[in-house]
This record gives C-alpha cells, sequence and structure tokens, in this order.
C-alpha cells in the first residue's frame, strides 16, 4: 500500500488516482469526525467536504513527511465548529437547555443523553480520544492545542458524562 | 485506567453512523474536480467560453424565449429577453426563466447545463466540472441543477424517459437528488442540490418547474435523401437562418454555405452519434461562413447545422460544434 508521502507526491504531480485514493482512504474517518462533532449529517458533509477541498487547493504546501488524516481532520473539525457556532446563533439567546444531538441516536439511551449536554468542543476531545483512537498528544496536534488544555477537557467531558451518568442511575 | 463511563463511549463508537453512499460520491465527485483542473490553456478556455457562450446564445434564441442573463452584483438574477425564434432543437440545456441564471455548452460531445436560483458562479459558468462553487453558496431556497449529457451507451441500462423530466422520479434524499434516465439520443444525468437537507415547499416547486425546463434534441424522423436534396438543404439553411441567427443580424450578411449529404459529411460521424447512422446517412451537414465575422474568429464566423427531410418538411435538427 502507498504510504501518504506517495500518495501526496503523485497527486502534486496531477495524478487524478491518487487523489481519489487519498479521498477514498480518509474521507469515512474525516466524516465521523465532522459528525462526532456536530451531531448533523448535514453540516458533517459540509465540514467534511471542506476539508478535503482546502487540502486539495493546499496540497502543494503540505509537508509529505508528515500523515495526511491528522491534517484533514484538523481542518474537517475547526470547520465543524465554526458551523456549530454559527448554528448557536440561531438559537434563541435565552435558551438555557441548548444540546447538541445526533441525528441517529446512539443506542445506549443514557450515554446518548450526556453527549447531547457537551459542548461540541469536549464532544470532539471525546470522539477524537475514544471513537477515532487518536492518543492526547495527537488530539493536540489535530486541534493546535497545548497538550494540557486536552487533558483538561477530556477529563472535564468525563466529569459531566459521570455526573450525567450517575444521576440517572440514581433516579 | 478504564472505567464504566469509558467501556461505554468505546462501544458507542462502533454505533457511529458513516457518511451515506451518495454524499460520498458527491464529495468525491467535487474533491477530484477541485483536485484535478482541466488543463486547458487559459487562452483556450477563454475561446471555449467564447464558443459555450455563442452556442448558448443560438441555443436561447432557438429555444425560442430567450436568454437570460445573470447580473453578478446582484443576489437577484434578472431575465432579459434577447431574441424570440422559433424552436430548434440546436442542444440540450435549460430554457432561460426569469430567476434562473443558465449555461450550456450546447451541443458537444458531452454536453453539460447548469440551471440555478442564484447568480452561478464565474468558475461554474465555464462547465469544466461540477459546480462546487454555487452549490456552496446556495441559501436555504436555493436550488441548483447540473445536467450531463452522454451520447445514449447501449451497454447501461437506463429507464426511458419522456420530457418534461418528473422530479418525483429523482433518486436520493437530503441535499442532493438525481434523475438519470435515457432521452432520445442522450442519456442524461441529471444532479438537483438544494440548499438544504429539508427543502421548503416552495424550493420543491421551483426544481419542478426548473426540470420541466430541461430541453434535449429529440433525434429526427428523417427520410431517405434524393440526389436533388443537397442544394435544397443548403437554400433551406440559408433561408432559415436569418429568423434563427442569435447574433447581430448584420453578421449573416453575405452568407455563403456548401452542403455534404450522408456518409460524405466531415461530420457524419458525430451524426451518427448522436441519433444514429440511419438518421446521420439521411442528413444533410449544411456548413455555413459568416464572411464578415472571419476577420474577428474564425469559429464565430463558421457555422455548421445537420438537416433532414421529414414528413413535416425539412428540419434542422442539430448545430455541431
Amino acid at each position: 500500500m502507498e504510504t501518504d508521502a506517495d500518495l501526496v507526491l503523485a497527486a502534486r504531480r496531477g495524478s487524478r488516482e491518487a487523489f481519489g485514493r487519498i479521498f477514498d482512504r480518509y474521507w469515512p474517518r474525516v466524516w465521523r469526525a465532522a459528525y462526532s462533532t456536530t451531531g448533523e449529517r448535514e453540516l458533517a458533509n459540509d465540514a467534511a467536504q471542506d476539508a478535503f477541498l482546502q487540502a486539495a487547493s493546499a496540497l502543494h504546501r503540505f509537508d509529505p513527511s508528515r500523515a495526511l488524516e491528522p491534517w484533514l481532520v484538523r481542518i474537517a473539525i475547526n470547520r465543524s465548529l465554526d458551523l456549530v457556532r454559527v448554528r448557536r446563533r440561531f438559537v434563541s439567546e435565552d435558551s438555557a437547555d441548548e444540546r447538541f444531538g445526533f441525528d441517529e441516536p446512539l443506542p445506549d439511551d443514557e450515554l446518548h443523553e450526556a453527549l447531547t449536554r457537551l459542548g461540541p468542543e469536549r464532544r470532539a476531545v471525546i470522539a477524537l480520544h475514544y471513537w477515532l483512537d487518536y492518543t492526547t498528544p495527537e488530539i493536540a496536534e489535530v486541534l493546535g492545542v497545548p497538550l494540557g488544555t486536552v487533558n483538561s477537557r477530556l477529563a472535564r467531558a468525563l466529569r459531566d458524562l459521570r455526573l450525567h451518568l450517575e444521576a440517572k442511575r440514581n433516579v | 485506567m478504564s472505567d464504566e463511563t469509558e467501556r461505554r463511549l468505546r462501544s458507542a463508537g462502533v454505533h457511529l453512523p458513516g457518511p451515506s453512499d451518495s454524499d460520498t460520491i458527491e464529495a468525491r465527485e467535487r474533491f477530484l474536480a477541485a483536485a484535478v483542473p482541466s488543463r486547458t490553456p487559459r487562452r483556450m478556455r477563454r475561446r471555449s467560453l467564447a464558443l459555450a457562450f455563442a452556442a448558448a446564445l443560438v441555443v436561447a434564441g432557438a429555444f425560442g424565449v430567450g436568454f437570460a442573463v445573470a447580473s453578478g452584483k446582484s443576489t437577484k438574477t434578472t431575465t432579459r429577453i434577447v431574441h424570440v425564434k422559433a424552436a430548434l432543437n440546436a442542444g440540450p440545456g435549460f430554457l432561460p426563466a426569469a430567476d434562473w441564471d443558465t449555461a450550456s455548452t450546447g451541443v458537444a460531445p458531452v454536453a453539460a447545463a447548469i440551471a440555478a436560483n442564484v447568480p452561478l458562479a464565474a468558475r461554474d459558468r465555464q462547465l469544466t466540472g461540477p459546480p462546487v462553487k454555487t452549490a456552496r453558496a446556495l441559501g436555504p431556497n436555493g436550488v441548483l441543477f447540473y445536467a450531463t449529457f452522454m451520447p445514449t451507451n447501449p451497454a447501461e441500462r437506463l429507464p426511458v424517459s419522456l420530457l418534461p423530466l418528473q422530479l418525483g422520479s429523482a433518486k436520493g434524499t437530503g441535499r442532493t437528488r438525481t434523475v438519470h434516465v435515457r432521452v432520445a439520443a442522450y442519456d442524461v444525468n441529471v444532479q438537483i442540490t438544494f440548499g438544504t437537507a429539508h427543502p421548503s415547499a416552495s424550493a420543491l416547486v421551483a426544481a419542478r418547474e426548473e426540470l420541466g425546463r430541461l430541453v434535449v434534441p429529440s433525434c429526427p424522423a428523417a427520410l431517405r435523401l434524393t440526389a436533388a436534396d443537397a442544394a435544397i438543404a443548403k437554400a433551406f439553411v440559408l433561408g432559415w437562418l436569418p429568423a434563427h441567427y442569435a447574433g447581430a443580424p448584420g453578421d449573416i450578411a453575405g452568407a455563403t454555405a456548401t452542403a455534404a449529404p450522408g456518409a460524405s459529411a466531415p461530420r457524419h460521424g458525430q451524426a451518427a452519434v448522436d441519433c444514429g447512422r440511419t438518421v446521420a446517412d439521411r442528413s444533410v451537414e449544411v456548413d455555413v461562413t459568416l464572411p464578415k465575422l472571419a476577420k474577428v474568429s474564425a469559429s464565430l464566423s463558421e457555422l455548421t447545422y445537420f438537416v433532414a427531410r421529414t414528413g413535416s418538411g425539412w428540419q434542422v435538427w442539430m448545430r455541431a460544434r
């Protein structure tokens, strides 16, 4: 199997096939990263497409010694957060019960409910760590924030989830 | 250390949905269109654009309802009637209509046409690929059509359809729907993109009406040619041209023509691809030269039409490029 560097260099030479392989290799995971953050298929489509379109125009500047996926995921998550912020503007300012559900509910109802209460920034960290198997240093690189910030977001997200799940259990 | 919450999180990740097939196909197409642009030199692109524009003028005039122009500064598209002509099957495309911005390659080996109820992005108007920029700019009530017209491929089994195409027959849900059918000599693929996954009733009605404005040339029921038909066809086209030429009327002053019947036609192959060998054999290629435009542009000064004699008289059925 070609390495990312092989594909990047071939793509730079104008190989349509290389671009196609880049897309096929990373589209599902980039899309899932976007969906995990936004919770909406439509926004995830937009964010993931943006990531690939930006990548297409910036590939000539990309360092082929680096991995492609974190770069694509980074663009997709940043775009997802932008889209969610835009969406927030349409939510009534006095709406205290602002939630971010998923278009397709998770089978674990309680966990789904708990995750909707997390802000998209924390949910992105959860998704990258538990669903896309990124380590915390990798998440720091993807999100462009210090490792301490990642650890803090992860810890707070887990704390909030545990509190919610325990509360449910005690009802 | 993993606890119950983390275990449940990991388990939930298994059930995370993936992108739909249609979204994946659409995204891949857009990515490749953006990643591997046409290698046509800029000068050639400008020439192609001019040709497409000229073809669009002919098509628009020929369709009998004028030609739509969009203001690049305004968010609202306006329609200006330039010519009102009789019908001619000059090429596939969308009929101009108020508040719709349209563009078409006219007759081409792989023809394409787009229409949107927002101004088309300048890059998309060149029709070198899917209209990605316009799609991204669609508002909640935005509707965008991207149609491609390929010569029929017998190996591909497509449902045969009559015009007008029906929105109800479109496949897919959400933002993008697709109609893929065979109409006359073309395999027609129409992608309809809405501004949102849940288009409003007014957007759906607008889309249905615009889909009804998609026209595809039909092939003529051509009769056998006689020895005199080449000369008759030439005279017919020269007589027909003043009422159907979409450019300035003065351009056609002094027009001359040559005619080549059946298999002797230089573009017989193209005609055969479009409408089959029988129709091509029974058609006359008439090449018109406009001397007044020869100094401006060789391509604009040369017009090529295929005409055939039918039970209801002579019919111009294709303008070749």
